[in-house]
């Protein structure tokens, strides 16, 4: 299981920001696209981000108990740290 | 319906901002991103919805969402931009901060 799990979607520019810099910087992370699921495995994902966060956006960046909402690299680089 | 046709001089982005009093986000290579993500959209589900949201399948909801979508005009005068930063209340760069999503509802 990698360290980090990226929660997004296909279509969004923020979230293909965020992977991008992931692997930019080496991340050890798992994407899981939202859009591609479909059913109850998409009900339990969103269920799964809104636990996490209290918002249904994306990105959500996790690792651990922690998380960063939205692509923005300080946080990114904070929460890696 | 290409790419170009969004981002464009003059194309429905900049025809969308200027119509509604609205800038458009100046970051290009994020904005030919949001219009790479509608065609795919439209594409997927016959409607130009927001990249940056979930569709559900259902027209009757979805079509809340087509971008721009309804809840643009709210959150660009709160937020300064719609949810997904394509538009934005003045030019130059904003917080990159995800905001609330007024959609959120019809996720579950």
């Amino acid at each position: 299981m990698a360290e980090i799990k990226v929660y997004g979607l296909t279509t969004c520019p923020h979230c293909k920001k965020a992977i991008e810099y992931l692997k930019k910087i080496g991340a050890d992370f798992e994407v899981v696209y939202i859009d591609k699921l479909e059913g109850e495995d998409r009900k339990k994902v969103i269920d799964e981000v809104y636990k996490i966060s209290g918002s249904y956006s994306v990105p959500l960046i996790v690792k651990g108990d922690k998380f960063v909402l939205g692509y923005v690299e300080g946080k990114i680089r904070e929460l890696l740290e | 319906m290409k790419v170009e046709d969004y981002i464009k001089e003059g194309g429905i982005f900049e025809r969308v901002a200027k119509k509604r009093g609205w800038y458009l986000n100046p970051d290009k290579e994020l904005v030919r991103s949001f219009a790479e993500g509608l065609l795919e959209n439209k594409k997927r589900y016959g409607m130009a919805i927001c990249p940056c949201r979930l569709a559900t399948g259902k027209k009757e909801i979805d079509r809340k969402i087509v971008c721009p979508c309804t809840y643009a005009e709210d959150d660009i005068k709160e937020y300064g931009k719609c949810y997904c930063g394509l538009y934005l209340s003045k030019d130059g760069e904003i917080e990159d901060k995800a905001i609330p999503d007024r959609h959120f509802e019809y996720y579950l």
